[in-house]
């Protein structure tokens, strides 16, 4: 693998300006017929194949699944009438191939097929009404740690530098957290123990990525191989140490989850309430960082070097920049909040460490954040399209409905594959993305 | 000396004029300096001295004995400073003598010319984690020298294996063809879950890392559905555990060396594909290409290269050989698929074979001399487990260290004051190539 040249960015950046518009026209063509298809599934398989007078029952609120708010939706007329919005929006991209916004068509045929799904795995359990409040909480708990690996990886990859160590930084994190967590909080209150294991989470998690820094930038390494083999050794690390301490000073792996915290009045709007005012302090902190590492990178000084740095580090160095200075400042940054991110999968959504146990989500965050286009906001919102993924395989797992467990439990990956290779189509990087920098 | 035109041999005036030539250099001297200066062999030691040295350090905290040693260390620093050095000593012993030979065992067997099939066991275990070691790297570093990162061996693997377990299972042949066609159906597999991100990336542009990656744990839930489902004519009947049917006494590789040592005709396959892997690389017109592409994708292209062909037919190729893997250690000595984790059935494989392509540099010789090192450690780390009860992921860490070591070879130039040599790092052209 010899001379990958650097001026390669270049070329790229020289890349006709038309050819990006028929790429464009053809993948909004491409998601109108993705819409129709998912308007005949609806029609169809959701609607039609259950038979008239099929009910569905859900509630609103999380938790209190009692009956008496329960209500009711007839399953067939609003899956044909959902799966024929879904047609109609479809229809209207293959007409309009021009349109700007293909991507908020998708999403409104995404949650009507969503909730056809939704109603066609209820049909059967009358006595067990779902709560759409709980589905919206749970789909933002996974989207929380989804966040903070996209943060993470945005904010590296803004630089210049791939971030493929996430998961990794996820494991350390998740690990250290819930030691650290433990620890203080056996010794300290409960409350210290978050902040110490929240705390633990973002030193690791910045070692690691400092780590990847030094070897990226000051060797010039391969970032996706560094990224990689720091994954196996952050997988073989936390294993190797959970066999050897928490598994047998058990206290150490307490599994306490943090408590959310209402905020006032806010947490009492229906649905969306509970889950986004009242959550837990690790997932109030993702939601502070979206808008501020936005804002930072969009709006400040600092941002505008770190991105001319990813784009086109000759020139930034040309103006006086200190390109490798920047590089190690933003990798060692986001590989903090990929610790934030590991701290709050122990102490704030699982519980407990144990070997493995993030199963590829930050992978999954690297998805999310090409998918969000390297954009925090855009990044919010691919990364509760993911969580919801999840939350929907616990649901269609416990609504029988005759799919099997092991099936379902692929479903976040194959739509993972299905967002990277389908629906983002030609995205563009930063130019100098992943190419190590020399000054000659 | 020149030849004249008709062929006879003169001596002109400029032969008569001494020529510098450079000093005749001992033997001795050229070692010293190769061993002095920073290339793939000497980079891969260092690195594995130094992922011992991490290793040692993590054992000493993280082990009761050495962990009290350390907060006594002040009070009795000689007795601290012994138990330490004893405990890592011991655990380094182990995975010595558990993996290559037994210096007492051997000397037994030397004074008595006895018991030699005990004694070769350590070597002949490691031999057998080392055989789909090599297959599988083989694979991967095919595909790392074209510039792609298969990542996804641990779903090639599965693959394989699923599909030689159907014929092994549920075909009936002559028992040399049947093991011929579980081979096959292992490539034929392993190709299979390697065109499915070939050609999305291929079609769509999308980074193979995370199709990879995803498409493992696909096809690991694909796996469990498989081994669960009865009607797909896999599950071992009656039950209802997550387990292959067992395969038949036609399909088991022939044992090299007797019954005692678990050395199969696995291990020569393993080394006719690498003699493949390296036909196929340096001789072919593919391989060519393939290398090309990996060593410049612009210059590949100028030249006629069908990027997009290159990369199903990367895939493929990597695919069939880290399939071929699974096959081979399904009918090698595994003889039924169970042992369900996260990655799926011995999906480790498929990572560890990216250790041994790195290891190795992507060439054929390297990746069976690397295969054999991490199947010492793996079969070692076993081996300290069952002794002294330590994790055999501190395998994975040594393997990870070293890793780091041999894919930032400067690091370890700079650590040894190495002179440059012929290692160096791999390069990458980021997400959208």
């Amino acid at each position: 693998m010899g001379n990958v040249t650097t001026t390669q960015p270049h070329l790229e950046f020289a890349a006709p300006r038309h050819e990006t518009v028929v790429v464009s026209t053809l993948r909004t063509t491409g998601i109108g017929v993705f819409l129709c298809l998912l308007g005949v599934l609806c029609a169809l398989g959701f609607g039609v194949d259950v038979g008239p007078n099929v009910v569905a029952s859900f509630t609103v609120n999380y938790a209190t699944s009692n009956l008496v708010s329960a209500f009711t939706v007839h399953t067939e007329w609003v899956s044909i009438a959902l799966g024929g919005l879904c047609l109609l929006l479809g229809i209207f991209l293959i007409i309009r191939p021009r349109f700007r916004f293909p991507v908020i068509l998708l999403s409104v045929g995404f949650l009507a097929t969503l909730f056809c799904l939704l109603m066609w795995a209820q049909r059967s359990t009358p006595d067990l009404p779902m709560s759409l409040g709980g589905f919206v909480t749970g789909s933002l708990s996974y989207a929380t740690i989804l966040i903070f690996g996209s943060l993470s990886g945005a904010m590296c990859e803004r630089s210049g530098v791939v971030n493929i160590a996430i998961e990794g930084q996820f494991l350390a994190g998740a690990f250290c957290g819930s030691l650290v967590g433990s620890a203080v909080g056996n010794a300290a209150s409960v409350d210290m123990g978050y902040l110490a294991g929240g705390v633990a989470g973002i030193a690791i998690g910045a070692l690691f990525g400092a780590i990847l820094a030094y070897f990226a930038l000051r060797f010039g390494a391969n970032q996706i191989i560094v990224g990689i083999v720091l994954v196996l050794l952050a997988t073989g690390l936390t294993g190797y140490l959970n066999f050897q301490i928490l598994d047998v000073y058990q206290n150490l792996n307490a599994g306490n989850v943090a408590l959310p915290i209402g905020i006032p009045y806010l947490d009492q709007i229906p649905l969306l309430g509970p889950a986004l005012f009242d959550q837990n302090v690790y997932a109030y902190i993702a939601d502070v960082l979206v808008v501020v590492v936005s804002f930072a990178l969009f709006r400040t000084r600092w941002g505008l070097r770190v991105r001319a740095v990813g784009e086109h580090p000759k020139a930034a160095e040309t103006v006086g920049i200190n390109v490798i200075r920047t590089r190690y400042k933003s990798v060692i940054l986001g590989g903090a909040i990929a610790g934030l991110g590991g701290a709050y999968y122990t102490l704030g959504l699982a519980g407990g460490f144990s070997p493995g146990l993030t199963g590829g989500l930050g992978y999954i965050a690297l998805a999310v954040m090409i998918f969000g286009q390297w954009r925090p906001y855009r990044c919010l919102g691919a990364a509760a399209l993911f969580g919801s993924m999840f939350v929907l395989q616990n649901y269609l797992q416990v609504y029988n409905t005759g799919i099997n467990n092991a099936l379902l439990v692929m479903l976040p990956y194959l739509v993972t594959i299905v967002v990277v290779t389908g629906l983002v189509g030609r995205v563009r990087p930063p130019a100098a993305d992943g190419i190590p920098y020399s000054r000659e | 000396m020149t030849i004249a035109e008709d062929g006879v041999a003169i001596s002109d005036e400029s032969a008569q004029v001494p020529i510098p030539r450079t000093p005749k250099r001992s033997r001795l001297r050229r070692t010293g300096q190769y061993l002095a200066s920073s290339n793939q062999v000497v980079v891969a030691f260092y690195g594995l001295i130094i992922a011992l040295v991490v290793g040692g350090v993590l054992l000493t905290f993280s082990t009761p004995p050495t962990l009290h040693a350390v907060t006594s260390l002040f009070d009795h620093p000689g007795a601290s400073f012994a138990t330490i050095f004893s405990t890592i000593g011991d655990t380094y012993r182990e995975l010595f003598t558990g993996s290559i030979i037994d210096p007492a065992q051997l000397a037994h067997s030397i004074s008595t010319n006895q018991q030699w099939s005990l004694t070769i066991t350590p070597l002949s275990e490691t031999l057998v984690n080392a055989t789909p070691l090599i297959v599988a790297g083989l694979g991967i570093g095919i595909a790392f020298e074209t510039g792609v990162f298969n990542i996804g061996g641990a779903s090639q693997v599965t693959m394989g294996a699923v599909a030689a377990a159907y014929v092994g299972a549920d075909v009936s042949m002559p028992a040399p063809w049947h093991v011929i066609a579980c081979l096959l159906a292992g490539l034929a597999g392993g190709a299979l879950a390697g065109a499915v991100p070939g050609v999305l990336k291929a079609l769509t542009g999308a980074h193979e890392v995370i199709v990879t990656i995803m498409f493992n744990y696909v096809v690991g839930s694909l796996l469990i559905w498989v081994l669960e489902t009865p009607w797909l004519g896999l599950q071992a009947p009656n039950q209802g555990d997550t387990i292959s049917k067992a395969m038949p006494s036609s399909v088991s590789l022939p044992h090299l060396f007797g019954p005692n040592l678990r050395v199969d005709l696995g291990l020569p396959i393993a080394l006719a594909a690498a003699v493949i892997a390296w036909w196929l690389l340096d001789r072919s017109t593919m391989g060519f290409r393939f290398r090309m592409t990996g060593a410049s994708p612009s210059a590949a292209r100028t030249a006629g290269v069908d990027a997009k062909r290159t990369t199903i037919l990367v895939f493929l190729v990597s695919g069939a050989f880290v399939g071929l893997a699974g096959a081979i250690q399904l009918v090698g000595f595994d003889n039924a698929i169970g042992n369900i984790g996260p990655q799926g059935y011995q999906g480790a494989i498929g990572f560890t074979a990216i250790t041994v392509a790195l290891l190795g540099r992507n060439r054929p010789i390297g990746i069976v001399f690397g295969s054999v090192l991490i199947g010492a450690l793996v079969w070692g780390a076993f081996q300290v487990e069952a002794q002294a009860g330590i994790s055999p992921d501190l395998t994975n860490v040594i393997q990870g260290v070293m890793l780091l070591c041999v894919a930032t070879p400067a690091l370890v130039a700079h650590i040894f004051r190495l002179r440059p040599g012929t290692a160096a790092s791999f390069k990458f052209g980021g997400w959208g190539t």
